[in-house]
């Protein structure tokens, strides 16, 4: 067991670290776990200066200065460096346009890094063709998330703006990396905490095997009946034999988000639980099965200490849901929202290890699954106080595909730091699902939550036919 | 218990103890979500050595409801 690297103390990868790499491992382009986006600001930038503030950051985030290493069984493991001494680099677009310039940058985001003894993100300042200026950041997901990716960047704007401008103080000190670490490592060696959440995870499993839900319908799944002559097969598989995929962006515009934001607070439940009626009505609609199933993802940051902290703490489980046509759409909302709130006392458990119980309690053939989607729902934004004390400057966020994905769709939505909108980004397999199944999913999951929400006593059947 | 529980809030969000008050509402007031929420729920089982019921929980609004139900448990 290696205890240290280069001098420095290293650690076991977390569950969630183990996630990544145990999907990475299936993937043949390694850049599948790179994160790329942009952060430009109408304004004229000192160079130098966001260069110290760039540096400033990266000492105070120990996930910047993230290494990983591997023993001589092949293990890997973590350490953090002391100092990153790379240059920060600038590179200025004017004379391109603004596609060349995002076709640049996505290039750079499917660049792989180096997995051992190297660093895991990229900074570089840019001037874009239209004259904005800020930041491209690379990072791997197995040392950031993009709670973690924003809150690097808020640090560089917040440590930028202190020395710019009178009267903005120096921001709080980020939150060590390694506590939390320690934290999540004591949780895996055998804590009750740890039990308690294994139990309450094996017994949902346990309870009954869920069914697979097609994009477009049942085809999927009686296809892969037929092909295994068992009618009574309830997953099937949904990615192609590519890993090759695209980013198809749809832009819900502030006014009707405002709507949707309206409802939640009204009754009390998030974003994420709309969306996941929403979807999961989509797929009752298309394949006319109460039990739909949908992965999610959790990004486990409550506490100050977690948000701060940087790396990666995503862990993603499937989430069932078995809403009858009677049931009407609030109640179906409720049913969701307290059983998320079951999930978020139980997302420290190790979700490779629920899916290696539930292959075990359901055995299938390699490559099938009972979820046709991934949800991620991404509510912290760029758009706070410090941004504000700029003024009113515009400023322009923008997320880079890497390009590979082994996951058939992958859902998350943000909201717009601009106009307050919301962006529904889905990377999927090219192969796998097409930019017109995409169109015609997003066009009936906003019918069925604008309906819904409009109509919160209409039964989920009625909203069915309606929509 | 109004003063622990201040104490334990001010882990979860960016808010200083004198901003909270009885009638702060969690979500609207002092800025939880709802994982926030339910991440605490299960820090003050351990620290009052309570169990605390999620569908009760799941109703209450602000802190002084917070503080009300946890007295019952203690």
């Amino acid at each position: 067991m290696m205890r240290k690297r280069k001098g420095y103390p290293v650690y076991p990868l977390t569950n969630a670290q183990k996630f990544h790499t145990f999907y990475q491992n299936f993937c043949p382009k390694k850049e599948v776990l790179n994160i790329g986006t942009s952060l430009t600001i109408e304004a004229e930038l000192d160079v130098d200066m966001l260069r110290k503030a760039i540096a400033a950051a990266y000492e105070r985030c120990d996930a910047m200065r993230l290494r990983f290493a591997r023993d001589k069984e092949g293990t890997l493991y973590q350490y953090i460096v002391d100092k990153d001494d790379r240059e920060i680099e600038y590179v200025d677009f004017s004379g391109k346009t603004m596609e060349e310039a995002a076709q640049i940058m996505t290039q750079w985001t499917q660049v792989p890094f180096k997995r051992c003894d190297s660093p895991m993100n990229r900074v570089v300042i840019i001037k874009m063709p239209d004259g904005y200026q800020g930041l491209y950041f690379l990072a791997n997901h197995m040392t950031m998330d993009a709670q973690s990716l924003i809150c690097f960047l808020k640090d560089v704007i917040e440590i930028y703006c202190s020395s710019m401008y009178e009267g903005v103080e120096y921001p709080k000190a980020m939150a060590s990396y390694v506590e939390q670490l320690e934290k999540d490592l004591a949780y895996e060696a055998g804590s009750k905490a740890q039990q308690r959440d294994r139990e309450y995870f094996e017994k949902l499993i346990d309870a009954s095997e869920p069914i697979y839900n097609g994009v477009s319908g049942r085809a999927q799944l009686e296809a892969e009946r037929a092909r295994c002559g068992n009618q009574a097969l309830r997953a099937a598989v949904n990615v192609s034999d590519s890993v090759d995929s695209a980013l198809d962006v749809f832009h819900l515009e502030a006014e009707p988000t405002k709507r949707l934001l309206d409802f939640c607070e009204k009754h009390h439940v998030s974003m994420a639980t709309l969306l996941l009626m929403g979807l999961r009505t989509y797929f009752q609609k298309m394949n006319g099965n109460d039990d739909v199933s949908i992965n999610t993802a959790i990004a486990r940051r409550a506490t100050l200490k977690e948000k701060r902290c940087g790396g990666t703490r995503i862990h993603s489980f499937p989430f069932r849901t078995v809403i009858s046509p009677e049931k009407t759409f609030l109640e179906g909302i409720y049913e969701i929202r307290n059983k998320q709130n079951e999930y978020f006392r139980h997302a420290n458990y190790n979700p490779t290890e629920y899916f290696a119980y539930r292959s075990k309690k359901y055995p299938n053939q390699p490559g099938r699954t009972y979820e046709p989607m991934s949800l991620t729902y991404q509510p912290l934004t760029l758009k706070d106080k410090e941004m504000d004390k700029l003024g009113d400057i515009h400023y322009k966020t923008r997320w880079y595909p890497n390009g590979a994905t082994t996951q058939a769709m992958y859902l998350t939505v943000m909201h717009r730091p601009d106009d307050n909108g919301l962006d529904f980004s889905f990377e999927h397999q090219v192969k796998a699902v097409t930019r017109e199944q995409l169109e015609y999913l997003y066009y009936y999951l906003c019918k069925i939550m604008f309906k819904g929400t409009e109509n919160p006593n209409l039964p989920v059947g009625d909203i069915i036919k309606l929509v | 218990m109004f003063e622990k529980l201040v104490k334990i809030i001010c882990d979860y969000v960016e808010v200083e103890p004198e901003n909270v008050h009885r009638d702060s509402r969690f979500m609207e007031d002092l800025g939880f979500t709802s994982f926030d929420y339910m991440s605490m729920l299960g820090e003050l089982e351990d620290t009052f050595d309570v169990e605390i019921d999620q569908q009760q929980a799941a109703d209450i609004r602000t802190v002084g409801e917070a503080v009300s139900y946890l007295e019952t448990l203690v």
